[in-house]
């Protein structure tokens, strides 16, 4: 229990996961090892089950959407609000039963950690997988964790996608979805007036330490909104010790942030945080659905670490780029 | 295989939050998880469902998590056949794996109102709407499929075909 921590962000810092390999899991987010050119998809328990009984599964190989992606995220701007954008454009089945693959050379100026959390709610759009090119900053992740030989695949040069999406990276600015589902975005000009009651700031999407690094540079010397609950949860122990140990997690609970050891709790209104009727919450999660995070008539508003933490400080839906 | 029953109609993205919410998914008897079978998107969904009805819906149903509980407490609660726009990928290998038939027809979804008492073919794919007196062409399943649902789930059909698997 010492050595756990959120699924799709311990597999890979374990090095559990790897490139060219192909990665079935009984959890939707699977979908995450993507990040570093793996095929890895969500099934269910009885697929799981059969797979690990016969050693074999079935799927039906998918089409393609090829997301070229230029230039470089702004300040404030990163790999969350890039999927929310995406997912914002071609909707919750824009990608249904398809590959996003991601490319272009906008894809070497992202981070792993901002791979991993695109990879993840590719799902998000529907698809089966999403998937990275894997370059120097995959491969140097994996240096250190991955203690077995991997495999590179590359796309075929004469590769045929259903369509290509071209997206700089320089024109995107912080998104927000709104309830109740992760398509119905809009930037955050675009936000109003929104009042919330709660922020959290984790899961496999948003856990990692880059993550909680910039929720602690935004909140650095401010407090969180009198009547605001911030629940901090890094997503593994090793991510949790790394910012104890950065000072990330001091400058948290100094601004009035609770700070949780590694669950999957509020993200589906399991454990903390659990959402009453009326009450709005701005999530680093992946799925705001009714009831997701609690009652029925409480809303969630997905966004990035940034987002959050500015939030959190302005007790409403907030621009980070404000801070 | 067929089935034939009375419509519950809903409309897109039937998300696995609200088939069955998370609150409940510790529960373990399914008996009684079924009795929260679409609580939060239709709350009298559970006390008017009869065996043998039919449930029709949008476009990505069972969008969502991997949960199996969803396409599981949709079936225990009566229903024999899904049949929606489009499915999400995930929900559609599940509902197979647990013996729950499931039909992409987008005709069919527009054409059915709630309450019609519809009519499905499995083997030749035929939706007919015995209200309206109107039919819709939906894709059979393939063999593999068929053979699944037919034994009652994934594990009833390994068993068939290895016999191997008792321990499961």
């Amino acid at each position: 229990m010492g050595s756990m921590g959120v699924e799709h962000a311990l597999l890979p810092e374990r090095g559990l996961v790897a490139a060219g390999e192909a990665i079935i899991g009984a959890d939707s987010h699977t979908c995450t090892y993507g990040a570093l050119g793996a095929f890895s998809t969500g099934i269910g328990s009885t697929d799981m089950a059969a797979a690990m009984a016969t050693g074999e599964t079935w799927f039906k190989v998918p089409e393609a959407i090829r997301v070229n992606l230029t230039g470089t995220l702004p300040h404030r701007v990163s790999g969350k609000d890039l999927i929310l954008h995406l997912i914002g454009m071609i909707g919750v089945d824009g990608a249904l039963y398809q590959s996003l693959e991601y490319s272009g050379p906008g894809v070497a100026s992202l981070t792993m950690d901002d791979r991993l959390c695109i990879a993840n709610m590719s799902i998000e759009a529907g698809a089966k997988n999403g998937i990275f090119p894997v370059d120097e900053v995959a491969k140097e992740y994996m240096a250190g964790r991955v203690n077995r030989p991997y495999t590179v695949y590359e796309a075929d040069p004469d590769a045929q996608y259903v369509r290509t999406i071209d997206i700089d990276l320089s024109t995107l600015v912080p998104t927000v979805a709104f309830p109740h589902l992760p398509g119905n975005t809009r930037t955050i000009d675009q936000v109003g007036d929104i009042a919330i009651d709660q922020v959290v700031i984790g899961s496999c999407t948003n856990g990692r330490l880059s993550d909680l690094a910039v929720s602690a540079e935004i909140m650095a010397g401010h407090k969180v909104a009198p009547g605001v609950r911030v629940i901090v949860v890094p997503a593994t122990q090793q991510i949790y010790l790394d910012a104890m140990d950065r000072g990330y997690l001091k400058t948290l609970i100094e601004a009035g942030c609770v700070v949780s050891t590694p669950t999957c709790g509020p993200c589906m209104g399991g454990h903390m945080g659990v959402m009453a009727a009326g009450e709005r919450c701005v999530s680093t999660t992946n799925r705001n659905f009714v009831g997701r995070m609690g009652h029925v008539d409480s809303e969630i508003y997905l966004s990035s670490p940034e987002v959050a933490a500015a939030s959190a400080i302005a007790g409403k839906l907030c621009d980070p780029r404000e801070c | 295989m067929n089935a034939k029953g009375f419509v519950h109609k809903y409309g897109d993205n039937v998300d696995t939050d609200v088939i069955i919410p998370a609150r409940y998914l510790n529960i373990a008897d399914t008996k009684e998880l079924t009795t929260h079978c679409m609580e939060d998107i239709d709350k009298n969904f559970i006390s008017v469902v009869k065996q043998g009805d039919i449930m029709v819906a949008g476009h990505n149903f069972g969008c969502g998590s991997s949960r199996e509980h969803a396409p599981l407490v949709i079936h225990t609660s009566g229903i024999d056949c899904v049949i929606a726009k489009s499915f999400a990928r995930i929900f559609y290998r599940n509902a197979i794996n647990i013996g729950l038939p499931i039909m992409e027809c987008p005709a069919a979804c527009d054409g059915i109102a709630p309450g019609d008492e519809v009519s499905v073919d499995f083997d030749t794919g035929v939706i007919t709407n015995l209200t309206k007196n109107e039919t819709y062409q939906s894709n059979p399943f393939p063999d593999f499929i068929k053979e699944i649902i037919q034994a009652g789930g994934l594990m009833a059909s390994i068993k068939n075909r290895t016999g191997k698997v008792d321990t499961l």
